[in-house]
C-alpha cells in the first residue's frame, strides 16, 4: 500500500495518536478529535481508519490483556511507526509549501 | 446485577468486524462506554446505546467486506474463462453425436415454434397496425328480427354522421369496399377498391409517399371525383410512375384526378389497392340505406361495453323516432380485432395452433433435458474423480454451464434464423390470401419468449452437473457414482421426462392427422358433386348490374359468351349468376321466396339462400345428373314461362318430403323490392356440396334459375354484378390478357375480374385450411422428429449404461429376446403407459383446434388409431439402432472394459 494514499481522517488520526503519546486509545482518540480537532466522527469509521492504518503499517498498537471491566476483551494502545512518522512529515511539508504559496490571502 | 450488554447485537458485532482487525478491542471498548452509561443512565439506555453503536459500527464493515467478496468474485468469475470455454467446446466436440442431436433439437424446435407463433400472433393476437389500436371498435346496426347472430348488417351515413358526435367516440370513420373497374391504357382491370370517409386515413396513421390522400371537401356531392393509389397498385399498374399524380384516369367509365400514392407501408383493413372518396348523400338518404362500414376510435378511459351499452340506447331511442324505420333496430359495439380475425378463423383455431407450437416447443426442450441429464449422468464420475483429485468446482461447474450455453446459443440461433427465413417465405407466397393489416413477420415477443424458454432449458439443464460438481464428496461418494450407483434416481428422471414427451406428442400427431385428414377430404373436389376438371371459369363485373332490363343483361351476356367461346381451346359456355334469397334476416324470419298456395314465405332458415341462375346446358355441362324432369335449355328465354331447377335437398327445403316427380310442375315466387317474379319447376337434379371448405361435404339446397328469364333486380340482394361464365375446355385455355382482350372487343368497358380454372377458385377458396393445416402438418412433423430423436437417444443411453449387465446375460447364455427386453422394456413400457394418457387428453385438444367453421380436429376412431400406429412404429424405428447395439454387446468386451 502505497504511503501517500492516506486520506484526511487518516491524517488526522496519526496526528491525534502522536498528540496522546501512550494514552492513545480508540476511545481516547475519538474524544481529541472531537475536542482538539474539531472532528466528530462515528465509532465504525474511526475502527475501520485505523484498520486501514494498521493495514499500511503506519501505526502499531500494544494490546492490554483482557479484564473484566472490559467483559474480557483486550485493549489497544495505537503508536504511530516510523513509516507513519515519514507520512506525517511528508504531509506537513507540502502543506507549508503550499500555505507559502497562498501569500497570506487567506489569512496570516 | 452485573452489566452486560445484549448477547445479540454483541454476538453480530463479533460477526461483522473480522478476527484480524479491532475486533476484540472494538467489543472491550464498546463494554467499557456501556458499563458506565449503565451505571448512570440505566439499562434501557445503555442496550439502546450498544445497539446503535453496533450498527454503526457494523455498516462500515459490512461495506468493505461486500465489496471485497464481489471483488474477488468477479475477479474468480474472469478467470480462465476463455480456456474453460475452450474445454466446454473440446467437451461437446467429443460428444460430437451428442451436441449434434440437441443443436438439431433446438434448431427445429424454436425455428418452428417462433415461425409458427409468428403466424398465429399476426392472424388473432397482435394488435392492428393503426394508432390506438387497443380502442378500435365496430359500429353496425342490429335487429333481433332481420340480422342473424355474427351477421353483419352494416350502418348508414346518416347513422355514420350521427355517431361522429356522440361522446364515447374520439373518431369515427366509415368505408364501403367493393371492385371498381380501372382504365389503363387499353385494359380495363378490375381493382378491389373502397370509398371511404373524408377522415379515414388520418383515423388509420396512413401516409402518403406520393401528394395527398383523400381530404375535406372531396366528399361534397359537386367536388371532383379523386382516387388515391395503393403503392402496390402504382408500382404494379403504374411502374411507379410518380407523374401520374394529378393526372386524370376512368374509373368505372368515370374520370378521376390521382391525387396520391398511399406509402408502401400502409395497410388496408380490407383488400383494397385504391381509394375514393365517400359522397355524402345529403338529407335525402336514408337510416335504411346500410351500406356502410363504420369503424371508431373510443374516447380515453371509455371501455368497449360501456360504448356498447351507450350506442344500444342511443341507436334504440333514435331510430325508434324515425318514422319509416321498421321497429327493433338498435346499434352495437365490438371490437374491431375480433371482428377482423374472425373473418380469418375462429381464435379457438389460433389458440389450438398456439398450443401446437408450444407443445413442440416443450418437446424440444424435454429433448434437450434428456440429452444434458445423459451427460449429466455421464461427467458425474468424472466430476467425482476430478474433485477427489482437488480440482476447482468452481471451474468445474462453471465448464458444465458454459457448454449448455454453447449448445443453447447455437441451437436457439441458427432456430432464429430459420424461423426468418422460413417467415420470410410463407409470408410472400401467402400474401394475398389475406387482408392487408394481416403482418405475416416474425414477433419479438413470441421470439424472445421462445429463445428465453429453450435457453433458459439448456441453462437450467447446465446446473444440473453444476450443482452436482458442488455437492458430489472426494471420496466414497465419487466412487459410488462411477460404478453408477444412482442408476434407478435417473432412470426415473429420464422416464419422467420421456413420458411428457411422447404424450405431448401423442396430441401434436393426433391433432396434425386431423388436420391432415380435414385437408385430404377438403382437396377432394371429386366429392362436391359437379364437373370442375377441365372448366374454366371467368368472372366479369357485369355493367347491367340489376337496375338494367332483361333484354340488356341477355344481349350482355350472350355478346360476352359467344365471343369466349369461339376461342379454339373453348368446347362450349354456359354463365351463372348468383342469386341470394335469403333475407339478411333472422333464421326464424321470411326469406324472399314463396311456394306456390302458400300465403307465407318459406323461412330464412331452410330456404336456398346460395342459389343460382344458369344458362342453357348447364346441368349438362358440369355433369350434375337430373334425377327427374329436365335442365335448362335455349327454350328457356324471355317472353316463355319462366322455369327453375330445384336439387333434391331444395325440393326438401321448399316443400318438404315429398318425392322428386312430385315436385314437377309446382310453382315458387320469389318477391323482393324490385318486384315479383314467379317460376316453375322443370327439374330436379342431385344434390351438389355447398361449401368446399366443409369436410363434412353437406348437400347445399339448391333452385337454379333460368339465366335468361331471371329479372336483373332479383340479384339484387347478393354480389349484384358478378356474372360468371364456365367455359368448357378442348386445349390450354387463354391467358388473363387474351381473356380481358376478348372481351373489352366484344363490350367496350367490361372488366375481367378472375380468369382462371374452376380448380384454381375451389383452391383459393379452401386456402385457410390448406395453410393452417400445411402448419399443423410442418409442427407435428417436428415433433415427431423431436419425439423420434428423444426416444432414440433415451433407449441408447439405457443400452451403453446397461452394457456390463447386458454382457453378462449373453455370457450365461440369454436369448436375443431375453437381450431386447433387458435393453427396452422399461423404455416400452413408459411408451405405452404415456401414449394411453397423450391419447386421453388429445381428444380436447383436437376439439379446440377443430372449433368453428374451418375443419381442423375433431377425434374420431381412425385418428386414434392412425396416431397409435404412427407413434408405435416411429419409435420401433426410433428403437431399431440401440436395440441392435444391444444385441451386438460382445461379452467379454464389456466385462473388460468395465
Amino acid at each position: 500500500m502505497a504511503r501517500d494514499s492516506i486520506g484526511e481522517l487518516e491524517h488526522l488520526i496519526l496526528l491525534t495518536v502522536l498528540n496522546l503519546e501512550s494514552d492513545a486509545s480508540a476511545l481516547r482518540i475519538r474524544d481529541v478529535l472531537a475536542t482538539r480537532g474539531g472532528r466528530r466522527i462515528t465509532r465504525g469509521a474511526l475502527y475501520r481508519s485505523l484498520d486501514r492504518l494498521g493495514e499500511k503499517q503506519l501505526i502499531d498498537w500494544d494490546v492490554v490483556e483482557p479484564d473484566e471491566s472490559r467483559g474480557g476483551h483486550t485493549k489497544r494502545f495505537y503508536r504511530v511507526t516510523a513509516a507513519g512518522l515519514d507520512v506525517v512529515r511528508e504531509r506537513r511539508e507540502a502543506l507549508l509549501r503550499l500555505w507559502a504559496g497562498t501569500r497570506g490571502m487567506v489569512g496570516p | 446485577m452485573k452489566p452486560t450488554p445484549p448477547a445479540l447485537f454483541r454476538k453480530l458485532l463479533a460477526h461483522v468486524v473480522p478476527d484480524g482487525a479491532s475486533g476484540p478491542s472494538v467489543l472491550g471498548d464498546l463494554h467499557e462506554e456501556y458499563v458506565r452509561i449503565y451505571g448512570s443512565r440505566g439499562h434501557a439506555r445503555a442496550h439502546l446505546w450498544y445497539a446503535t453503536q453496533v450498527v454503526m459500527i457494523g455498516i462500515p464493515y459490512a461495506a468493505a467486506t461486500s465489496a471485497a467478496v464481489a471483488q474477488r468474485s468477479l475477479v474468480g468469475l474472469g478467470q480462465g474463462l476463455s480456456l474453460d470455454l475452450r474445454h466446454a467446446a473440446r467437451g461437446l466436440r467429443a460428444n460430437g453425436v451428442m451436441t449434434a442431436v440437441a443443436v438439431s433439437s433446438l434448431v427445429v424446435g424454436t425455428g418452428g415454434a417462433i415461425a409458427s407463433a409468428g403466424l398465429v400472433d399476426a392472424l388473432w393476437l397482435s394488435p392492428l397496425p393503426y394508432p390506438g389500436a387497443q380502442r378500435l371498435v365496430d359500429l353496425e346496426d342490429m335487429h333481433d328480427q332481420h340480422v342473424c347472430s355474427g351477421c353483419s348488417a352494416g350502418a348508414s351515413y346518416r347513422s355514420f354522421s350521427e355517431w361522429q358526435t356522440l361522446d364515447f367516440f374520439e373518431d369515427v370513420t366509415a368505408m364501403s369496399g367493393g371492385s371498381r373497374t380501372m382504365e389503363v391504357g387499353d385494359r380495363s382491370i378490375p381493382v378491389p377498391a373502397t370509398e371511404v370517409a373524408e377522415n379515414f386515413f388520418d383515423f388509420m396513421g396512413g401516409r402518403t409517399s406520393l401528394g395527398r390522400f383523400i381530404l375535406t371537401g372531396d366528399a361534397a356531392a359537386d367536388a371532383p371525383a379523386v382516387v388515391v393509389l395503393g403503392h402496390g397498385l402504382w408500382t404494379g399498374a403504374f411502374g411507379a410512375d410518380s407523374s401520374v399524380v394529378n393526372t386524370s384516369i376512368r374509373i368505372d367509365g368515370l374520370p378521376h384526378t390521382v391525387v396520391g400514392v398511399m406509402g408502401r407501408d400502409f395497410r388496408a383493413l380490407d383488400r383494397a389497392r385504391m381509394w375514393t372518396a365517400l359522397r355524402d348523400p345529403g338529407a335525402s338518404s336514408s337510416f335504411d340505406q346500410r351500406e356502410l362500414w363504420v369503424i371508431a376510435r373510443l374516447s380515453a378511459g371509455v371501455t368497449t361495453q360501456e360504448a356498447d351499452m351507450g350506442l344500444r340506447t342511443y341507436a334504440a331511442s333514435r331510430y325508434s323516432s324515425v318514422s319509416g324505420l321498421e321497429p327493433g333496430w338498435y346499434a352495437k359495439v365490438e371490437s374491431l380485432r375480433s371482428v377482423v380475425s374472425d373473418e380469418i378463423g375462429p381464435l379457438g383455431m389460433g389458440m389450438g395452433l398456439l398450443a401446437a407450437t408450444l407443445i413442440v416447443l416443450f418437446v424440444a426442450c424435454a429433448n434437450l433435458a434428456a440429452l444434458m441429464l445423459a451427460r449429466v449422468t455421464e461427467r458425474e464420475a468424472e466430476l467425482g474423480i476430478r474433485i477427489a483429485l482437488g480440482s476447482n468446482r468452481f471451474r468445474l461447474a462453471r465448464v458444465a454451464v458454459l457448454e449448455s450455453v454453447v449448445i443453447a446459443v447455437l441451437g436457439t440461433g441458427i432456430g432464429l434464423l430459420a424461423a426468418v427465413a422460413l417467415t420470410e417465405l410463407v409470408g410472400e407466397r401467402a400474401r394475398g390470401a389475406f387482408p392487408g393489416w394481416v403482418d405475416l413477420g416474425l414477433d419479438a415477443r413470441m421470439a424472445a419468449m421462445a429463445v428465453a424458454t429453450t435457453v433458459g432449458t439448456a441453462v437450467a439443464c447446465g446446473l444440473l452437473p453444476a450443482l452436482r460438481s458442488y455437492s458430489v464428496k472426494p471420496g466414497r461418494e465419487s466412487l459410488h457414482a462411477a460404478l453408477g450407483g444412482r442408476d434407478r434416481d435417473r432412470l426415473r428422471r429420464h422416464d419422467l421426462l420421456l413420458g411428457v414427451q411422447v404424450a405431448l406428442g401423442v396430441v401434436l400427431v393426433g391433432g396434425a392427422l386431423s388436420a391432415a385428414r380435414s385437408v385430404v377430404r377438403v382437396i377432394d373436389f371429386d366429392s362436391l358433386g359437379h364437373r370442375y376438371a377441365g372448366i374454366h371459369t371467368v368472372e366479369i363485373d357485369s355493367p347491367v348490374g340489376t337496375h338494367g332490363t332483361l333484354a340488356e343483361s341477355n344481349e350482355l351476356v350472350e355478346a360476352l359468351g359467344v365471343a369466349l367461346g369461339a376461342h379454339p381451346s373453348v368446347g362450349g359456355w354456359v354463365a351463372t349468376r348468383p342469386l341470394f334469397l335469403g333475407s339478411w334476416g333472422n333464421a326464424d324470419g321470411p326469406s324472399p321466396v314463396r311456394t306456390e298456395g302458400s300465403v307465407e314465405a318459406v323461412p330464412d332458415r331452410v330456404v336456398p339462400r346460395h342459389s343460382l341462375a344458369v344458362g342453357a346446358g348447364y346441368f349438362e355441362q358440369m355433369e350434375i345428373p337430373l334425377l327427374v324432369g329436365r335442365g335448362i335449355g335455349l327454350g328457356d328465354r324471355v317472353g316463355g314461362d319462366p322455369v327453375a331447377v330445384v336439387s333434391a335437398a331444395g325440393a326438401r327445403a321448399l316443400w318438404g318430403d315429398v318425392a322428386p316427380t312430385d315436385v314437377l310442375g309446382r310453382g315458387f315466387s320469389v318477391e323482393l323490392s324490385g318486384g315479383t317474379q314467379s317460376f316453375t319447376v322443370v327439374g330436379v337434379s342431385r344434390d351438389v356440396v355447398g361449401n368446399p371448405r366443409s369436410e363434412r361435404r353437406r348437400a347445399m339446397p339448391m333452385i337454379y334459375t333460368a339465366l335468361a328469364q331471371t329479372e336483373p333486380w332479383a340479384f339484387d340482394h347478393g354480389p349484384a354484378r358478378d356474372v360468371t361464365f364456365q367455359l368448357d375446355l378442348r386445349s390450354t385455355p387463354p391467358g388473363l390478357p387474351e381473356v380481358e382482350a376478348i372481351v373489352s372487343e366484344s363490350r367496350a368497358g367490361v372488366a375481367v375480374a378472375r380468369s382462371g380454372s374452376l380448380r384454381d377458385t375451389l383452391l383459393l377458396w379452401i386456402m385457410p385450411v390448406l395453410i393452417i393445416g400445411a402448419v399443423m402438418t410442418a409442427l407435428s412433423t417436428i415433433g415427431l422428429g423431436l419425439l423420434m430423436l428423444g426416444v432414440y437417444g433415451t433407449l441408447s443411453y439405457r443400452v451403453a449404461r446397461s452394457r456390463r449387465e447386458l454382457g453378462v446375460r449373453i455370457a450365461i447364455g440369454a436369448r436375443p429376446v431375453e437381450v431386447f427386453r433387458a435393453a427396452s422394456h422399461r423404455v416400452v413400457r413408459v411408451l405405452a403407459v404415456s401414449g394411453l394418457i397423450g391419447i386421453g387428453i388429445s381428444a380436447p385438444v383436437a376439439h379446440t383446434i377443430g372449433a368453428g367453421d374451418i375443419p381442423l380436429g375433431g377425434s374420431d376412431p381412425w385418428v386414434l388409431v392412425m396416431t397409435a400406429t404412427v407413434l408405435a412404429s416411429l419409435c420401433g424405428l426410433s428403437c431399431l439402432g440401440p436395440v441392435r447395439r444391444a444385441l451386438a454387446t460382445d461379452p467379454i468386451e464389456s466385462l473388460k472394459s468395465d
